[in-house]
């Protein structure tokens, strides 16, 4: 019950998370008018074009826009439906991506207007709204204003309208809430001309007060957009409003973080947990080498004491390289938990259990300048993980080599091949990737290629290569080097057809004569038996036997057969 | 110590080699892809939002494409050094070299990559009049200090792949994220003001920015900008490099 609320809730969180993260996409539709503005003369009609979109080319079946504008100006002529009250209505069913729409209007006296887009919505031919943005919601109509009804001073209230001049017709005024009255005086510039003022009971909020100044050709109109403030209110109330929509976001903000942060701190505190786990591990290992030698010795090979004596234990010589009890274990989880959720679930349940794999358990021995050392042992007996501590490649669980790093060469074959290139690049590459410079590998290259007998192909791409083709120049870029001074084989001599095998065989034994201390892993007895001067028999991890190669390739071949 | 310098720098070379002409090993255009993708992003993105924009940003194809490279640069080094380890598995457990070098070899990809995108970038600038000031010196500092950046993210996503699979998608999620949060495409000033404080922590904007103020706006980036990069720029770098020296050898267990 437990397991499954806390899988609900990971994977809430998990939804939350990724729902906050989801990019919104915005399609639609969007409306804009013809022009910037219109300017024209008094009693003149005009047409209004009104253009509606849409931005990603999907068809609009349906829309509908509702236009606004000033009576007192304007006349609506045609076009559309008239809505009433100064609104137009424009709609239109055709399936279209972009439509123009003529608006007939008429100026009824001079000033400054504007028509605007009240609503606009847009429907694609599934029925769905499109979200509609409107790029311009209010157009300017400027109709040039007659000369004879012009007024030459205006004040409200007893104050002058601040800005005011006589050409234009519009402005802005504010009033405290104590004023529920107009008071507007205006001086005419024309004798003849009269004067008329709307209603001048104000609201609360938005007020206009059209001033009327008839004269000469015909009217003008002045708009007075009247603000009266609101009743004084509470401050706190109105702070709250204005809080509350940031307050939303900062809290998803505040999740959306927190959400990151704690999985940063499981992925941080599951790692550290892991290390100190394994830590304490090691210790109470440590604790017990002893044992684990005499395991190894009391195990089925009796006779390997007898033979560890035997080798030439060289008084006095240091050896090149020594293995002196080396461990190598791996934790492998016994539920295979390949993620980090079921990593915290199992974490949560502290069910995270490790399987040991020991690869290598107390392994020694010494190899000396000049000797030839083969190790031998079944699949997955822990050679290759021995050659790879030896090499450096993987550092031991405990226990120690000492060997000097920068004289081993690690020959494997084709490892840093890259199939899409070139033999030339490779070759490059690869001798890069085991350790050579340039300058070497420019002397030494027609050598490899001749090595490699591969003249000729070295402009072709390595994945038109047969296997045995690859392999061959890898073993060429390989052994290049003269006699490096400790050469470690990984399965390299069963390469290749007959001939360069008995080629790739000479050339070690070169290398091995130019000084060389080599190891050797191989399946192959005959070229353990033919080449080795001591042979190291690794089973299960373990030190089996160590000796002349006769003797232990003979009694490994036993075992074999006891099976 | 100098020899051992010079050989992993032939490594390294020999990788970047490697993963570039890998990249485009099976396209016929090849290498230029790396001047046209920007290019080409750019001239979409500037046919969406130039309109959009055109108020707020003027030259919006330059803006747009400052960001972009740059980006490009981030996204694409830390992607693909994240994986690294992984890959190139096989040859970390058979040769022994330093496992930095794969991560940077990487790294310096997605940076060859950008130099040729400063191709078409150059290409813009000229197309669009920009002309050149003393103040597009800075720039290769900036760049500089944003690959260290780079390199510490991609240090540090390259240790974590080792340990969670899950990592590799719940970052491509994450750079989604980031990309929004960075001002690619829209001005800083259309958002909310504690969201724009949220971006301006962004340590990509805060390149990002640097970037266009000289070679857009003509400015030496500010004192505090030059502080913040850089201290972005040196701390995610030893931050990674910690990391990575501190799981070199545990993740040759786990791989």
């Amino acid at each position: 019950m437990t397991e499954k609320k806390k899988r609900c809730l990971l994977l809430l969180a998990v939804f939350a998370v990724g729902l906050s993260l989801i990019p919104e996409r915005v399609f639609g539709a969007s409306a804009r008018f013809d022009r910037d503005s219109y300017d024209i003369v008094i009693r003149e009609d005009f047409y209004v074009g009104v253009y509606i979109e849409e931005g990603s080319g999907e068809d609009i079946d349906e829309f509908e826009i509702r236009l606004g504008y000033d009576e007192n100006l304007l006349e609506y002529v045609q076009g559309g439906t008239s809505g009433g009250g100064g609104t137009v209505v424009i709609d239109d069913t055709e399936a279209i991506t972009d439509a123009r729409n003529l608006l007939i209007f008429r100026s009824v006296a001079g000033g400054q207007t504007s028509i605007t887009v009240e609503s606009a919505e847009a429907y694609d031919s599934s029925g769905a709204a499109l979200e509609t943005t409107v790029s311009v919601t209010a157009v300017p109509v400027n109709i040039e204003m007659e000369e004879e009804a012009l007024i030459e001073s205006l004040s409200v209230n007893g104050t002058p309208v601040e800005g005011f001049s006589p050409e234009t017709s519009v402005y802005s005024v504010t009033v405290p809430y104590e004023t529920d009255e107009l008071q507007v005086e205006a001086a005419l510039a024309d004798e003849d001309a009269s004067l008329e003022v709307s209603d001048t009971a104000l609201e609360v909020g938005q007020n206009t007060v059209y001033i009327t100044v008839s004269g000469g050709n015909g009217p003008n109109v002045y708009t007075l957009n009247v603000t009266r403030a609101e009743e004084p209110p509470a401050p706190v109330a109105s702070r709250e409003e204005e809080e509350e929509p940031v307050k939303d976001y900062v809290l998803l903000a505040v999740v959306a973080t927190t959400a990151v942060l704690v999985t940063l701190g499981i992925i941080v505190m599951a790692l550290t947990r892991k290390n100190r786990r394994a830590r304490t591990d090691m210790k109470s290992r440590e604790r017990r080498p002893e044992t684990g030698i005499r395991q190894a010795g009391t195990g089925p090979g009796p006779d390997m004491t007898a033979e560890m004596d035997a080798p030439r234990i060289r008084a006095g010589e240091r050896p090149v390289i020594s293995v002196q009890n080396v461990c190598m274990y791996f934790q492998i989880a016994t539920q295979n938990v390949s993620g980090i959720k079921e990593f915290a679930i199992q974490k949560l349940k502290g069910k995270m259990r490790y399987r040991e794999l020991r690869a290598l358990d107390h392994v020694s021995f010494d190899v000396y300048k000049g000797e030839v050392v083969g190790i031998i042992g079944t699949n997955g007996s822990g050679k290759s993980t021995l050659l790879k501590i030896v090499s450096g490649a993987l550092k031991p669980s405990f226990g120690k080599v000492e060997v000097d790093r920068s004289k081993v060469q690690l020959l494997t074959l084709g490892t840093g091949f890259d199939m899409e290139l070139t033999a030339r690049e490779n070759v490059y590459l690869n001798g890069a990737i085991i350790g050579y410079s340039k300058d070497f590998i420019d002397s030494r290259y027609d050598d490899i290629v001749k090595f490699a007998e591969l003249e000729g192909f070295m402009d072709e791409k390595v994945k038109n290569f047969s296997s045995g083709m690859v392999s061959r120049l890898g073993f060429a870029i390989a052994t290049i080097e003269d006699a490096p001074e400790i050469l470690i084989l990984d399965e390299v001599l069963s390469v290749g057809d007959e001939f360069f095998r008995k080629k790739s065989l000479t050339r070690i034994k070169e290398m091995i004569h130019g000084g060389s201390t080599v190891l050797i892993v191989s399946h192959s007895m005959s070229t353990i038996k033919e080449n080795c001067s001591k042979v190291v028999w690794i089973e299960k991890g373990r030190l089996r036997m160590a000796g002349p190669p006769d003797k232990v390739c003979e009694a490994y071949s036993h075992q074999n057969d006891e099976r | 110590m100098k020899r051992q310098t010079k050989e992993y720098f032939f490594v390294l070379k020999e990788l970047v080699g490697r993963e570039i002409k890998r990249k485009y090993a099976r396209s016929y255009l090849g290498i230029l892809w790396s001047v046209l993708n920007p290019l080409l992003s750019m001239a979409v993105l500037s046919l969406i939002f130039s309109y959009i924009f055109s108020r707020s940003i003027e030259n919006f194809p330059i803006y747009y494409l400052t960001g972009y490279v740059l980006w490009l640069l981030f996204s694409e080094a830390t992607r693909s050094a994240m994986t690294v380890l992984v890959d190139n598995k096989q040859l970390l457990i058979k040769v022994r070299m330093p496992k930095q070098v794969l991560a940077l070899s990487r790294i310096f990809t997605a940076f060859a990559n950008f130099l040729y995108s400063l191709i078409a970038f150059a290409l813009m600038l000229i197309v669009f009049r920009m002309a050149p000031s003393i103040h597009l010196l800075a720039f290769p500092l900036v760049v500089a200090l944003m690959l260290l950046f780079c390199i510490g993210v991609g240090y540090i996503l390259s240790i974590v792949y080792v340990f969670f699979g899950d990592v590799k998608h719940l970052y491509s999620v994450i750079l989604t994220l980031w990309m929004y949060m960075s001002a690619l495409f829209y001005p800083v000033d259309i958002l909310p003001e504690y969201v724009q404080r949220i971006i301006n922590i962004n340590p990509i904007y805060s390149y990002v920015e640097a970037a266009r103020e000289c070679i857009m706006y003509h400015h030496f980036p500010s004192g505090i900008m030059w502080l913040e990069m850089a201290a972005w720029g040196t701390g995610v770098f030893l931050l990674g490099l910690y990391i990575f020296r501190k799981n070199e050898n545990k993740i040759m267990q786990r791989l």
